[in-house]
């Protein structure tokens, strides 16, 4: 298992925020965490990487406990796309190389500015690529954030929402963005999403939070009506279209 | 999705270029208003002098004597102190993620001149010389107090900004709270003092470049060089911390640590300057920002850019405290505040921003 999260257990001062989670992802693999707003979603993420540093639980990256590794260490396995980047003045090309600092020991050698040049071009990044980055659109915004965790060249990407705030045209080129690399470069993805259809649609594997617990962890053909009403109370209707399931609200 | 290694970012490594070029015209420029502030005053060197007698050809025993004695040591110390106070303030504003930290509008450099001025009523570490000068008599106790009290703002400054995240107007006007604190605990030392203890007071209140000897210089140049090699090794993590704390952990930075240790670095190069020098203030707040204007937050180059800025600010205030009155010489603070309190009005009002 590229991933694997045990027994884990977070709390902010008192409040308690996750309660005992356990799941894991293989390479290739891309598992959606569901769930209400303030159920966890992006405390769980951001343990998976130690930003937050977890008490309880042990978490391993390919058979690695990541509380006995350097942050660097862990930087050099995981990518993380946040939920809200907070812009600067940086250039695109600048914030996006970055991602390799990790691997930097001082300067940045050729060989870095080639994998991001080229990780730019494929997300069609060039011609940005002088543009501070205060003056992108979210979308944009966006795809820098995941060029910055492809830079990386980890094994594993977090992503927290990483299609809010995205028009249509620009949440499907993401989220196909995401299913290719994830085969491409046999990552594991873990990534939060509101949007349930979304999920149904691009994951292999569906983890429902509620109220820090795990409530329910499926495959996308295993979705019913009552686990959704469960999780966001609201009573829905489930339709099936061309191979996938639809969720809609009565 | 391929990764394809066979290119290069011509346009990128162009930009770069443009940025060390502009990092090397600027350096020359500093060499030039270091020569011409060399050259001025009440007795007018010319430039080819100036120039002959730096390179250890006398000139004229006058000159000679001008130049070694007096207009090098404070062109230097000007140099050294606002390359100093330029470079604390941009890991301020780095580090707290907020554009307007400094020095100055944070009340540490209130806080160290308070620090001195204790250590010469405790410890009496000042005395008086004839010109009415204040010689400092122990450099080591006073500015370890200075430090002291530094310290103690940048921690306090630290938790505030770790309890609540605050906005730059909350940082600022925390900043102004501690700032008139330790103004008025000086002021409280007055009642104690004596003549010249209070002499030395005012000493710390309006900064002047002319009073480091030469041993203070050259504490103030080691400790400087120490500091800007220091940021500029810690470059990419500051860079990281732009955008956010989880963003740098999530690129391997020790932010903590980081924090800790950058403000301490930063807090230490200002309480030298300040323990020797007084308060000048804005140097630290303003020159990071003309600098981010043409370069961005890019720190890999605005360290040096900073310090080059600083130096060449200061130098030229500098120049002008000493000549734009003649006979009489004006403390550089003066210069500073008048150039600096509408910029920072400025920034206050629209350019910073995020
Ligand atoms: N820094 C923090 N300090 C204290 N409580 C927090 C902090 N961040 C989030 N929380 C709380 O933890 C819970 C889960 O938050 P979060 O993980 O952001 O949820 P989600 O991403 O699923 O919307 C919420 O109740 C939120 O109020
Ligand atoms: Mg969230």
């Amino acid at each position: 298992m590229m991933l694997s999260v045990k027994n884990l257990s977070f709390k902010y001062k008192r409040n308690k925020v996750l309660n005992n989670i356990s799941f894991e992802v293989d390479k290739k693999e891309i598992v959606s965490i569901l769930g209400p707003n303030g159920a966890g979603k992006s405390t769980l993420i951001k343990c998976i990487n130690r930003i937050l540093n977890y008490k309880e639980g042990t978490i391993q990256v390919d058979n690695e406990n990541i509380r006995l590794l350097s942050q660097n260490k862990i930087a050099k396995n995981i990518g993380y796309v946040p939920q809200r980047a907070e812009s600067c003045k940086l250039t695109v090309f600048d914030a996006i190389l970055l991602g390799r600092k990790p691997h930097i020991k001082f300067k940045a050698g050729d060989k870095d500015l080639k994998i991001v040049y080229s990780v730019m071009k494929n997300l069609n990044l060039e011609k940005l690529s002088l543009r501070y980055v205060e003056e992108l659109s979210g979308g944009e915004m966006q795809k820098v954030s995941i060029a910055r965790a492809l830079v990386q060249d980890p094994k594993i990407i977090l992503m927290d929402e990483p299609t809010n705030n995205l028009d249509l045209k620009n949440q499907q080129e993401i989220l196909n963005l995401i299913s290719d690399i994830a085969i491409d470069h046999e990552l594991a993805i873990i990534i939060s999403v509101h949007d349930i259809n979304t999920a149904l649609r691009y994951s292999n594997k569906i983890i429902f939070l509620k109220n820090g617990r795990i409530y329910k962890q499926i495959t996308p053909d295993e979705v019913s009506s009552k686990i959704i009403e469960d999780v966001y109370e609201v009573k829905v209707n489930i339709h099936e279209f061309k191979d996938y399931h639809h969720i809609i609200p009565v | 999705m391929h990764i394809n290694l066979n290119e290069m970012p011509v346009d990128y490594k162009k930009y770069t270029f443009r940025k060390a070029l502009f990092i090397i015209s600027s350096f020359i420029f500093l060499v030039f208003v270091f020569i011409v502030s060399i050259s001025v005053g009440a007795v007018n060197i010319s430039f080819a002098d100036v120039i002959r007698t730096l390179l250890f050809q006398s000139q004229s025993k006058r000159f000679d004597l001008i130049i070694w004695n007096i207009r090098l040591p404070q062109a230097l110390t000007a140099v050294t102190a606002g390359a100093a106070l330029s470079i604390s303030g941009l890991i301020m504003q780095a580090i707290l993620n907020n554009p307007l930290g400094s020095p100055f509008t944070l009340g540490i450099s209130h806080a160290a001149s308070f620090g001195a001025a204790l250590s010469v009523i405790l410890f009496k570490t000042g005395s008086i010389q004839s010109k009415g000068n204040i010689q400092i008599l122990n450099h080591y106790l006073t500015t370890g107090s200075a430090f002291f009290f530094c310290i103690l703002t940048a921690f306090i400054i630290l938790i505030i900004s770790k309890i609540k995240k605050m906005s730059s107007e909350v940082m600022v006007l925390a900043g102004v709270a501690l700032g008139s604190l330790f103004t008025a605990a000086t002021m409280f030392l007055q009642y104690f003092a004596t003549d010249v203890q209070l002499a030395a007071m005012v000493f710390w209140t309006f900064g002047d470049t002319a009073r480091a000897s030469w041993k203070e210089l050259l504490i103030m140049i080691l400790v400087t060089l120490t500091a800007l090699i220091f940021f500029f090794y810690n470059s990419w993590n500051y860079n990281a911390m732009q955008s956010g704390d989880d963003n740098a952990k999530s690129l391997g930075v020790n932010t903590e640590l980081i924090r800790i240790i950058s403000m301490l670095a930063a807090t230490l190069v200002t309480s030298v300057v300040v323990a020797f020098l007084g308060i000048i203030g804005f140097i630290g707040l303003v020159c990071p920002h003309m600098v981010k204007r043409i370069i961005g937050d890019d720190h890999r180059y605005l360290v040096f850019a900073s310090a080059i800025a600083g130096a060449v600010l200061l130098l030229s205030a500098d120049t002008l405290a000493r000549t734009v009155l003649l006979p009489h010489v004006l403390p550089v603070a003066v210069i500073t505040s008048f150039l600096g309190a509408p910029v920072f009005i400025y920034l206050l009002i629209k350019g910073y921003r995020k």
